[in-house]
């Protein structure tokens, strides 16, 4: 027993040391990682008050939000036409390449794509950029719901005298829900700090610069206390969004 | 009596395969009606095919007096209950039941009171507020026929209904679907491939092979003159002869005449088979067909006493069903035994279909 404990432990400390470490350095007010100059909230407030920032958090939430609500909804219709229709092998496939094809080869494919087609680049072609991955994700969640669902219900649902929308939304649409929101929140955790794709398909200047990319110019001077206390923040909402996600899942989860 | 829904030569192909070849029925005002066969026959394409989830390539589907053969399966004056129950998991048990009336855009107190009623008289009052998942075999099972029922359908159809139920609840289900379908006063048409389960219930059962009508009648008529050797077979259990049919019945090649009345369209000389049920067998030496046999096994069946019996010449063993109150018997497996059986309970049947 031991020798496992000792091998827990030293996993636990490999994964969070750093965060807490993070964590702490982001309340220190002397700004320097080797002296403790006290607790304070003086990183947050130079955060509140850094403009660029600002602008590049909001640039972040509006790619992550659009992107994540077209591709859960594309991505659920997509999962329910493959799953109820039993395709082929080789469509599963292509329907998971771009989830394991390499980002940058998938950044670099769209930027050609967008070449050719003279799509300018903006905050636009992150947002479908960010649109094209995320739908195999949401679709890939979605499916996995859909595993255990009676299609049946369709067709009772038609008999008892529901019209194919009033089917939808009254039947299919409950049923997978929980599918569906774990898949949103899956694809908004993916955008919002998503880097090389951004980096690659975005166009010129302040305008679309997503959060990741603003951190990165910024971290080139070296690693400032102000950035301590934004990884601080994106740690905790993305703590609280995986939290949400599980909750979600595994309260309906035995629904179906 | 006129008919509810009348089916005229439909017809029903996936691709090379038909699996509705040519169907004319009638199903009548309140009555309980089993569509019977083994898996592969079509019964359930031909549920479909009323219920509307299913579109003949030939053939009409008539309703109520009007041709329904085009009609969606939402407008159509009857409703299927599914072999998987297909309940709705987000709602609960009266939210299921009220669902089908909400379509109909009912006023509230009206989908509320019809709902009660259902509830009422499917013993399920009690969950109303119940999610299915919380809910036993038998009591999903229930709530599916109420959803269906509360619709008032002309004709309910019941797609393999006490499939998944074990043996003892399906019995008991069996009964209360007969109560039930006799309280409403709805026609019933149900799908199963267990003929027992359709002796039980049935009013009618139309006994289906390779999209076809084997057969169809009471259930009486068909156990005790079933039309061909596929009906006999699939019905109960039943002891075979096989020989050539003669005007006194049929010769069989190693025990000789076996007497019984030649039917119609049988004619002397072709081959035929001879069909005897179990409990028609005796042990006796005055019936005026009768064989020699050695005992080969005995079952005690509390009722009744089940005999298999070898019989010199014969490939198959025979079956015989000794009614306990005819004893005791005192049988031992090896002993020899002389069983008979009259002309008349015995039916001289085609040899093929």
């Amino acid at each position: 027993m031991r020798p496992l404990q000792l091998h827990l432990g030293l996993v636990y400390f490999f994964l969070y040391g750093p965060l807490i470490l993070l964590m702490v350095l982001s309340l220190n007010d002397s700004g320097l990682p080797t002296s403790w100059g006290g607790a304070s909230f003086r990183w947050y407030e130079a955060l509140a008050e850094n403009s660029a920032i600002q602008r590049a958090a909001l640039n972040s939430l509006i790619v992550a939000s659009v992107s994540t609500l077209v591709a859960t909804i594309l991505g659920t219709l997509l999962a329910l036409g493959v799953e109820r229709r039993r395709g082929s092998a080789g469509l599963d496939a292509l329907l998971f390449a771009p989830m394991v094809i390499p980002d940058i080869v998938l950044a670099i494919a769209l930027l050609s794509f967008y070449f050719l087609l003279s799509v300018s680049l903006s905050l636009y072609s992150i947002i479908i950029s960010h649109i094209v991955f995320n739908i195999a994700f949401a679709c890939a969640v979605v499916r996995a719901r859909l595993k255990q669902f009676d299609w049946a219900m369709l067709e009772a649902s038609e008999d008892l005298g529901a019209p194919p929308l009033v089917t939808f939304f009254r039947v299919t649409l409950p049923a997978i829900l929980p599918g569906v929101v774990a898949a949103a929140l899956l694809a908004f955790t993916l955008s919002i700090d998503e880097f090389i794709i951004a980096f690659f398909t975005a166009g010129p200047g302040q305008s679309s610069t997503t959060l990741p990319m603003q951190v990165y110019s910024m971290i080139r001077f070296g690693v400032t206390p102000e950035i301590n206390a934004l990884a601080t923040l994106f740690l905790l909402t993305s703590f609280t969004l995986v939290l949400m996600a599980q909750r979600v899942s595994g309260r309906r989860g035995n629904l179906v | 009596m006129s008919a509810l829904i009348s089916l005229q030569s439909v017809e029903r192909r996936f691709g090379s395969v038909t699996a509705v070849d040519g169907v004319s029925l009638d199903l009548l005002e309140n009555e309980f009606f089993a569509l019977l066969g083994p898996s592969g026959c079509g019964k359930t394409t031909l549920l479909r095919l009323i219920a509307g989830f299913e579109q003949p390539d030939a053939g009409r589907v008539m309703i109520d007096g009007s041709d329904m053969t085009r009609v969606r399966p939402r407008h159509r004056p009857v409703n299927l209950m599914f072999q998987s129950y297909a309940l709705f998991p987000h709602m609960t048990v009266a939210a299921n039941v009220a669902y089908g009336l909400e379509m109909e855009r009912l006023a509230k107190p009206e989908i509320k009171r019809r709902v009660a009623e259902v509830l009422e008289i499917t013993a399920l009052s009690d969950f109303a507020n119940r999610k299915p998942e919380r809910l036993s075999g038998g009591q999903r099972q229930r709530v599916a026929l109420a959803r269906a029922l509360v619709k008032q359908p002309k004709v309910l159809l019941l797609d393999e209904p006490l499939a998944a139920l074990d043996r003892q609840l399906r019995e008991q289900m069996q009964l209360e679907l007969k109560r039930l379908q006799h309280e409403v006063g709805i026609t019933f048409c149900i799908v199963t491939h267990d003929q027992e389960e359709a002796l039980v219930m049935a009013d009618r059962i139309a006994l289906m092979q390779a999209g076809r009508i084997a057969q169809l009648g009471p259930p009486q008529e068909l156990y005790e003159a079933p039309a061909s050797r596929f009906v006999a077979g699939f019905i109960g259990r039943m002891n075979f002869f096989e020989g050539t049919a003669t005007a006194e019945g049929l010769t069989h090649p190693t025990l000789g005449l076996l007497r019984g009345a030649l039917p119609e369209g049988l004619s002397s000389g072709q081959a035929a088979t001879l069909a005897v049920r179990p409990e028609r067998l005796r042990v006796t030496e005055t019936a005026n067909n009768s064989v020699q046999t050695t005992l080969r096994a005995v079952a005690y069946r509390g009722g009744d006493l089940l005999l298999e019996v070898a019989v010199a010449g014969l490939e198959d063993q025979l079956e015989l069903r000794l009614p306990i109150t005819e004893g005791p018997f005192t049988v031992e497996p090896g002993q020899t035994l002389t069983i008979g059986w009259r002309a008349e309970d015995s039916r001289l049947l085609p040899a093929s279909d």
